[in-house]
């Protein structure tokens, strides 16, 4: 990436939505240093955990975008990853006696997991074995999920990426994806449940 | 029930879930899944894997920045005053402190003196998995919580008997990397280094604390050629503290 000229705030945000896929980069370059040194000034971190740190503020604006809260920047940009920034910092302050997490991934469940600190805790387990289940899927139902629940992609256009024959066969495809998902969560739960049993034994 | 029925439900949740509902159609699917509690668990569930989902994307995006960290040039941080390390950083981050000071003492300094930097830096790892709660009975607890009970007493002897005694049961990073500790304050290097290589080899967690108390108790050992080998593991770039451990390593040239 060039990164001689500065693109504006506008044309940042422009690019992530419109999914280019510099988007993220071009956002995580721009305020990379400036950051960095805030962050182990302002958390008293050292420069490992300052990129940790500014990594997880960047996909959480990144993650924004894309939800299209930030349909209209009052402030600058800058200002919005600051405030993201300060807002993980205050966060991981207040919960810091349970953590042992100390990486990019605890804040990204932080900003995953907003409610309560008691279900937070019950979900952050939930989350990764989740996203491992998500991950053994494979293609097509990979690729479908994500398009649909990530990026809010409509049946039409799944069908057409995908080549399904109908929108209406991608909604079917769909639901079967999904409770592949579901079954193989299942699955590794009582795994887990079993194991706990054992070792309680 | 059928698919369909199925397929429905799900449909519904998802309109439920959505920013397109209305006042009146929200109303209505909260009578209903007050109503049908197990309409009410699988919109729990199928929200909850929404976030998997979504997680997962994120998580991929994370892996995408780091490996463009990876190529970027590094940040210059301005050296000055020593920053003190706020408490909820202290663990990781002082080992990664711990590592690189040694590193630095073992590849500069000569003659290197392992045995004395070893007694110099070596302090056992605290017991951040499962801190002694006060006010339990020692009948009603399991080996596992009386191990980490004896190692938070400096009652090695007893951590190690009972750490063993659950390990049996079941492996644990976190006990092994105590383990490890425990049989290191108690001499019993060769031992402590199985506990640190086990974890290594079984785990993914805890990589970068075993490896530091691995160089260290091979610094016990007086074989600061061994520890210069596996602490420069920390500069791998896929290690925790990879940036300062490849700069320091980048100046010893």
């Amino acid at each position: 990436m060039n990164t001689n000229t500065r693109l504006s705030d506008g044309e940042i945000v422009q690019r992530i939505r419109g999914r280019d896929p510099e988007g993220l980069a071009i956002l995580y370059e721009t305020f990379r240093s400036e950051f960095v040194h805030w962050a182990v000034k302002f958390t008293r971190c050292d420069e490992n955990d300052a990129f940790d740190y500014y990594q997880a503020t960047i996909i959480i604006v990144y993650d924004n975008i894309h939800a299209g809260k930030i349909e209209e920047l009052k402030s600058s940009l800058k200002t919005y990853v600051f405030s993201v920034g300060k807002n993980l910092a205050w966060q991981h302050k207040r919960q810091k006696t349970r953590s042992q997490k100390i990486n990019a991934e605890y804040y990204l469940e932080m900003h995953m997991n907003p409610s309560d600190e008691q279900s937070q805790l019950a979900e952050e387990n939930n989350l990764d074995l989740i996203s491992n289940c998500f991950s053994q899927l494979g293609d097509p139902c990979h690729s479908l999920l994500d398009m649909f629940y990530y990026h809010k992609k409509s049946m039409e256009e799944i069908a057409l990426k995908l080549n399904y024959k109908n929108p209406e066969t991608a909604k079917n495809q769909k639901y079967k994806c999904m409770e592949r998902l579901r079954k193989l969560v299942e699955a590794q739960q009582e795994k887990t449940t079993r194991e706990i049993n054992e070792y309680g034994k | 029930m059928n698919m369909e029925n199925n397929i429905q439900e799900i449909e519904w949740i998802e309109h439920y879930l959505s920013s397109g509902i209305t006042p009146e159609e929200k109303q209505q699917m909260e009578k209903r899944m007050d109503a049908d509690p197990e309409l009410k668990s699988k919109y729990e569930k199928h929200k909850l894997l929404i976030s998997g989902i979504r997680y997962a994307h994120l998580q991929d995006k994370i892996k995408q920045l780091r490996t463009l960290e990876s190529t970027l040039p590094p940040v210059e941080i301005k050296q000055g005053k020593e920053i003190p390390f706020a408490n909820f950083w202290k663990p990781l981050a002082a080992a990664a402190a711990l590592a690189l000071v040694i590193t630095s003492y073992v590849l500069i300094n000569q003659p290197p003196k392992p045995e004395e930097l070893y007694a110099q830096y070596f302090q056992p790892y605290p017991n951040v998995f499962e801190p002694t709660l006060r006010g339990t009975e020692d009948e009603t607890l399991s080996k596992r919580t009386l191990g980490f009970r004896a190692y938070d007493q400096a009652d090695y002897q007893k951590a190690v008997f009972l750490f063993k005694e659950s390990l049996k049961e079941k492996e644990d990073p976190g006990i092994l990397l105590l383990l490890g500790n425990a049989n290191l304050v108690l001499g019993n290097v060769e031992e402590a280094q199985g506990n640190f290589l086990t974890l290594i080899k079984n785990f993914d967690e805890l990589d970068a604390q075993a490896k530091l108390y691995l160089g260290l108790s091979y610094l016990k050992q007086g074989d600061g050629k061994k520890a210069k080998l596996i602490l420069q593991e920390l500069g791998d770039p896929s290690a925790t503290y990879s940036k300062k451990a490849k700069e320091l390593l980048n100046n010893l040239k």
